[in-house]
C-alpha cells in the first residue's frame, strides 16, 4: 500500500483570550492513493482545524503542538512557509464551503484559473495558459468555456462558483485535494451536482480526495473510508461500509440513529443528550462521556485507546474492551 | 390528531419586491394552501423559492401584495383594531432560523423569554414572571440558573431552545418553525425535532415547518408543500409525496438527497437537474421549472400550470398531470 | 498496554452521568460589561492610555490649585524665565505661570472637545435614528441633507461662523458640531439599518412588542458600543481642530487659554524659549494620542463578535 499522506499524533492548540483550545487532541490517520476519505465531526470536533494543520493554514493564534505531518514521505510540519506554498496549491490544494470568499470578486474567472496555472507551470506562454484555464473550466462541466473565461464571479451562481473553484484547485493536477464541506452552502439538487463532479474528476486526474463534512448522506455518496471525530479526537476509523454497517462507537451510533430515514417510516428519531465538550478544559476521560448512554466509570477517568476491530476498523470505546463485555453494560438505554 | 379543522387559510397570495427600475421579484406568487388544525404543514424549496418569505408573510412582517391569509377566518392582512391585532400575534408565533442572530445580544435570558409576557400582561407581579421563565426553560429542558445568563454563553441548540421557550410564552395556537434546524449540528437536531414533536402533543399545537432538508420535513410532517421559485409545485400528504412524487422537480429533488446508506446511495439511479435556479427577478409568464424539466413541452413555456388534485388530496402544478375525469 | 493494566475492573461499571449537569455552562458569569472590561484589561496599551488620560484630566482640573499663579497673573519681573521650582513650566512674555496656563488650556480644550462630541452624540444619535427607523421618503430626505453638510468644506463654515458670532469657548463648540455630528449619524444609521432586520428584532416583533420597547430595548442597547467609540475619536480630532482655529488666530481671546493658544504663543518665540512651545505640545499630543488608542481598546473590547 502506498500512504500518500500521513498524520500522526497531530495535536493543534488555538490560543485565546480565555484560554488555550486544544482542537486537535493526538489525531493519527493516512490517506492512500487514490481514495477518498471523509472526516465527520460537528462543529468545533476539530476537523477543519485538523485539515488545516495539515495544509499549514492554521490562524495565527494556531499552532502544532505536537505530531507530524508526512506526504509521500517528506515531512510538511518541518517546511517553511516559501516552501509550504509551492506544496499548496500544487501537490495539496483546498476548497472551502463559501465559494464567493474563495474567489477574488475584481478578476474574472479566467484570469485566476491562470494565475495558479503560472504560478506552477512558469514555462508556459500567455496563449498556452489560457488555452489550459479554458480545457479546465470545461473540465469542470460549465456551459460555454470561452465565455465564462471573461466572466467575473458574481456573475455566476453559486453551483457555477464552486465549479470554478474546483477549476482552481485541480488546475495543477494536485496528489490530494481537501475539500473543506464543499457542499454544505448549496442546494441538494446543485450538491448532486458537485458531488459527481468530483467523483467524476477523481477518476479523471487520479487524486486522493479529503472530504470534510457532517452531511452522513454526503459521506455515504462519495467516500471509501471515514474518521469520525468528536471532541478533538478521532473516536472511530474504518471502510465506509464497517462504519454505516458495522457501527462501533456510541457516537457513531448516534449520529446515524438521529438522521430520519427517507424510505423507513416515522420511527421516534434518537437524540444524542447535551452538548459537545469545551475543549478550553477537555474532560480527562472519553470526551463522549457525559453524553453517552453507555457510560461507564472508566470512560470518566481514563481516556479509551483504539480497539482494532479488523484490517480496516478501529474504534476508540471502552465498551469494546475485553473487559466491559461481562458486564453487559450495554443494557439500560435510558437515553430520552 | 388532525380534525379537518382548517386554521389557515392561504389563498392566491402574491409578495412581491420592487428591485430596482421596472423590476419585480415575485418571492411569492399566487400560492394557495390550508393548515388543518394540529397538524404539521412542511414547506420544502431551495434557497430563493420564497418559502421564507411566505412564512413572513403569513405572520405579517411583510405586507401582502395580492391575495389573503385567514387566521380562524380572520384576514390578517385587513385592518385590524389594535385588540385583534394583539390577540392575532399572541395565538400565531415564530421561531427563527439563525440562533446566534435571533437573540439579542444585551439581553438576559430571562427578559429574552419574558418579552412575549411583558408584551401582552400575562404576568401580574414580577414573581409571577419569573416563574413563568422558569417553567419554560423546563419546558425546553434548560434550567433555572440558565434565566441570568446571556445569550452567547449558550451552544447553538440551547440557544435554539431558549427561542422555542420565548415563542411558547404567550401560548399560541400556531408556530411557524422557519428553518429551526438547519444552523445546527446532526446530533442537536433530533433533540429540537424531538422536542418540537413533544410540545406538539402536550399543547396541541400546529406548525408550518419550512426547511430545506427533506428527510427532516418528511419526518416531522403531516402534509408537505414543495415550493419552486414562488409558486407551489406539488402538495400532498408526506407519505404521498415521498413515495409517489408527481412533480418533475419533486422527483429531482428526492433523488438529490444524499441517503445515509453506502450500498443505496452508490446503486441507486438518480435525475441529476441540469444547470441551476435562474433569477427570480422578471419572470416571464411561463412554468418556472421548465428552463431544467427533463420533460418540459412548448406549453411549459408558454403557460403557467394550474394546480389541480391529481389524486385526492395530492395537487400538483404540471402540465403534464391532469386532474382525474378530464 | 502498559496503562490497560493499571486500570482497575470495578470501574467497568455504569455509571450514573447527572443529566442536568449535560445543559451546565462552566464559564463564569459575566454581563457584557465585565466581558468588556476584562478584554479591555488585557491590552496593554489601552490601560496605559486610560492611565494616563485619567492623570491628565485630573491635572487639568485640580493642576491650577497646586500653583501659587492663576493663569491670568502677569509679572513683568518675571518675562520668559525657564523651568523653575518656582515656575514648573517657565513662564511666558507676560510672566504669567506656564503650569497654571497649560492645565488651564488643558481644562478649556476638554471642554470644548467633550461638549462638542455630546453635543455630536445628541444630533447624530438623533438624526441617524429617525431616519434609520422612518425609512423611505424622510430616510432619502435626511440622507440628502447630510451629503451637503459633507460637500461644504468644514473650514469655510467654522470661520464663517466665527466672524458672525463673538470669539470665546461656546463659539467654538458650535462652529465644531455644526458638521461634527454628520459622522456619527451616518454609523448610528447603518448600525441601526443592520438590526433592524435581524431576526431578534424580528422575533420582537411577531411577539407584539410595541415600537417604544423595540427601540429602548433592542435597537439603543446594540448601538452603544458604536456610539461609544464614534464619541471617543469625535473628542481628539475636536481638540485638535480647536487648537488649529486657535494658532491661525481665529480661536479663543486672551487672557484666556486652550491649548492652541498656547502652542501659538510658544511657537512664536520657538527658536528662544523652545520650553513654551514643548510643554503644551506633549500635552496636546499625549491627548490625541491616548484618546485614539483607548478608542481601538475600546472597539475591540466591545466588538459582540469577539465574544466567545
Amino acid at each position: 500500500m502506498s500512504k500518500l499522506l500521513e498524520v500522526e499524533n497531530l495535536n493543534v492548540h488555538i490560543h485565546t483570550q480565555h484560554g488555550i483550545v486544544q482542537a486537535v487532541r493526538g489525531v493519527s490517520f493516512s490517506l492512500e492513493k487514490g481514495e477518498t476519505l471523509a472526516i465527520v465531526g460537528e462543529s468545533g470536533s476539530g476537523k477543519s482545524i485538523t485539515v488545516k494543520g495539515v495544509m499549514g493554514l492554521l490562524p495565527t493564534n494556531g499552532k502544532i503542538a505536537e505530531g507530524s505531518v508526512h506526504l509521500e514521505g517528506r515531512d510538511l510540519a518541518a517546511l517553511s512557509e516559501h516552501e509550504m506554498q509551492k506544496i499548496r496549491g500544487c501537490d495539496i490544494s483546498m476548497i472551502f464551503q463559501d465559494p464567493m470568499t474563495s474567489l477574488n470578486p475584481t478578476m474574472t474567472v479566467g484570469k485566476q484559473i491562470m494565475e495558479v496555472l503560472h504560478e506552477h507551470r512558469s514555462d508556459l506562454t500567455k496563449e498556452q495558459l489560457k488555452e489550459k484555464a479554458i480545457e479546465q473550466i470545461r473540465l469542470v462541466g460549465l456551459s460555454n468555456p470561452e465565455t465564462r473565461f471573461s466572466q467575473y464571479p458574481h456573475q455566476l451562481s453559486g453551483g457555477m462558483r464552486q465549479r470554478v473553484v474546483i477549476a482552481i484547485a485541480l488546475a495543477c493536477s494536485p496528489k490530494v485535494l481537501i475539500a473543506d464541506e464543499p457542499t454544505t452552502a448549496l442546494d441538494v439538487t446543485i450538491q448532486a451536482q458537485i458531488l459527481d463532479l468530483m467523483k467524476d474528476l477523481q477518476g479523471k486526474i487520479d487524486t486522493s480526495i479529503i472530504i470534510i463534512t457532517h452531511n452522513l448522506g454526503v459521506v455515504a455518496n462519495i467516500a471509501n473510508r471515514v474518521a469520525v471525530m468528536y471532541g478533538g479526537k478521532l473516536v472511530e476509523t474504518g471502510s465506509v461500509r464497517d462504519l454505516f454497517y458495522r457501527t462501533a462507537h456510541p457516537y457513531t451510533k448516534g449520529l446515524l440513529a438521529s438522521i430520519p430515514k427517507l424510505h423507513e417510516d416515522d420511527q421516534q428519531l434518537f437524540s444524542i443528550p447535551g452538548t459537545p465538550p469545551d475543549l478550553m478544559d477537555p474532560p480527562k476521560g472519553c470526551p463522549f462521556a457525559a453524553r453517552c448512554p453507555h457510560t461507564m466509570k472508566v470512560c470518566q477517568e481514563f481516556m479509551p485507546e483504539y480497539t482494532q476491530l479488523s484490517d480496516t476498523h478501529r474504534a476508540a470505546c471502552w465498551l469494546l474492551d475485553s473487559r466491559a463485555q461481562q458486564d453487559d453494560a450495554k443494557d439500560g438505554e435510558d437515553h430520552d | 390528531m388532525t380534525d379537518n379543522k382548517v386554521i389557515l387559510q392561504v389563498k392566491n397570495l402574491k409578495r412581491y419586491f420592487n428591485v430596482g427600475k421596472n423590476q419585480t421579484l415575485k418571492a411569492v406568487d399566487n400560492v394557495s394552501f390550508e393548515v388543518y388544525k394540529g397538524e404539521t404543514f412542511g414547506l420544502v424549496g431551495e434557497s430563493g423559492c420564497g418559502k421564507s418569505t411566505l412564512g413572513r408573510t403569513i405572520i405579517r412582517l411583510y405586507g401582502a401584495t395580492g391575495g389573503e391569509v385567514r387566521f380562524d377566518g380572520v384576514n390578517v392582512h385587513k385592518k385590524l383594531s389594535g385588540a385583534q391585532s394583539h390577540e392575532l400575534s399572541r395565538r400565531m408565533q415564530m421561531i427563527f432560523q439563525d440562533p446566534y442572530a435571533s437573540l439579542n445580544p444585551r439581553m438576559k435570558v430571562m427578559d429574552i423569554v419574558a418579552e412575549g409576557i411583558d408584551a401582552h400582561g400575562l404576568a401580574k407581579s414580577a414573581q409571577e414572571r419569573a416563574q413563568m421563565v422558569v417553567d419554560l426553560l423546563e419546558v425546553v429542558g434548560l434550567q433555572e440558573e440558565h434565566a441570568n445568563r446571556f445569550p452567547h454563553e449558550f451552544s447553538g441548540g440551547q440557544r435554539q431552545r431558549i427561542g422555542i421557550a420565548r415563542a411558547l410564552s404567550v401560548n399560541p395556537d400556531f408556530i411557524i418553525a422557519d428553518e429551526p434546524i438547519s444552523a445546527l449540528d446532526v446530533s442537536i437536531q433530533a433533540q429540537v425535532i424531538n422536542l418540537l414533536k413533544k410540545l406538539q402533543e402536550q399543547r396541541q399545537l400546529t406548525y408550518l415547518f419550512i426547511a430545506h432538508d427533506l428527510s427532516m420535513v418528511k419526518h416531522i410532517s403531516d402534509r408537505v408543500g414543495v415550493m419552486y421559485l414562488g409558486s407551489m409545485a406539488e402538495l400532498a400528504s408526506s407519505r404521498e409525496l415521498f413515495e409517489n412524487p408527481l412533480h418533475p422537480y419533486t422527483q429531482a429533488l428526492l433523488s438529490a438527497i444524499p441517503l445515509p446508506d453506502p450500498d443505496l446511495e452508490q446503486s441507486r439511479s438518480r435525475v441529476v437537474l441540469e444547470g441551476s435556479i435562474p433569477s427570480p427577478i422578471n419572470l416571464p409568464e411561463c412554468c418556472h421549472f421548465c428552463s431544467r424539466c427533463p420533460k418540459a413541452t412548448e406549453l411549459c413555456k408558454k403557460q403557467a400550470p394550474e394546480m389541480v388534485e391529481a389524486e385526492p388530496g395530492h395537487w400538483v402544478a404540471c402540465h403534464l398531470i391532469q386532474a382525474p375525469g378530464k | 498496554m502498559a496503562q490497560k493494566m493499571e486500570i482497575p475492573q470495578k470501574l467497568f461499571v455504569k455509571a450514573v452521568v447527572d443529566k442536568d449537569e449535560r445543559e451546565h455552562i462552566a464559564r463564569p458569569n459575566l454581563t457584557a460589561f465585565q466581558d468588556g472590561w476584562l478584554r479591555l484589561r488585557k491590552n496593554k496599551a489601552a490601560v496605559v492610555s486610560l492611565a494616563i488620560l485619567v492623570v491628565i484630566i485630573l491635572l487639568a482640573i485640580f493642576g491650577p490649585i497646586f500653583s501659587k499663579y492663576t493663569f491670568y497673573d502677569t509679572d513683568y519681573a518675571h518675562t520668559y524665565n525657564g523651568p523653575s521650582a518656582a515656575h514648573l513650566f517657565g513662564t511666558d512674555q507676560f510672566g504669567r505661570d506656564q503650569w497654571a496656563r497649560i492645565w488651564q488650556g488643558t481644562r478649556i480644550s476638554l471642554l470644548i472637545a467633550v461638549a462638542a462630541a455630546f453635543i455630536d452624540l445628541f444630533i447624530g444619535v438623533t438624526f441617524g435614528a429617525v431616519s434609520a427607523l422612518f425609512g423611505g421618503r424622510v430616510d432619502a430626505v435626511m440622507q440628502r441633507i447630510i451629503e451637503i453638510l459633507v460637500g461644504i468644506p468644514q473650514l469655510i463654515i467654522v470661520i464663517l461662523l466665527m466672524m458672525v458670532m463673538p470669539a470665546g469657548i461656546w463659539t467654538i463648540v458650535v462652529a465644531l458640531s455644526i458638521t461634527g455630528w454628520v459622522n456619527m449619524a451616518r454609523l448610528v444609521r447603518a448600525q441601526i439599518l443592520k438590526l433592524k432586520n435581524q431576526e431578534f428584532v424580528l422575533a420582537a416583533r411577531v411577539l407584539g412588542t410595541g415600537n417604544r420597547e423595540i427601540i429602548l430595548k433592542h435597537l439603543i442597547p446594540n448601538t452603544v458600543g458604536v456610539i461609544v467609540i464614534n464619541a471617543m475619536f469625535t473628542i481628539p480630532s475636536a481638540i485638535f481642530t480647536e487648537a488649529f482655529l486657535s494658532f491661525i488666530g481665529i480661536g479663543l481671546a486672551e487672557p484666556q487659554a486652550s491649548l492652541g493658544v498656547l502652542i501659538n504663543n510658544g511657537y512664536q518665540v520657538l527658536q528662544n524659549f523652545p520650553f513654551l512651545l514643548i510643554f503644551p505640545a506633549v500635552v496636546i499630543v499625549l491627548i490625541m494620542v491616548c484618546f485614539s488608542i483607548l478608542g481601538d481598546g475600546l472597539r475591540d473590547a466591545l466588538d459582540p463578535r469577539m465574544r466567545q
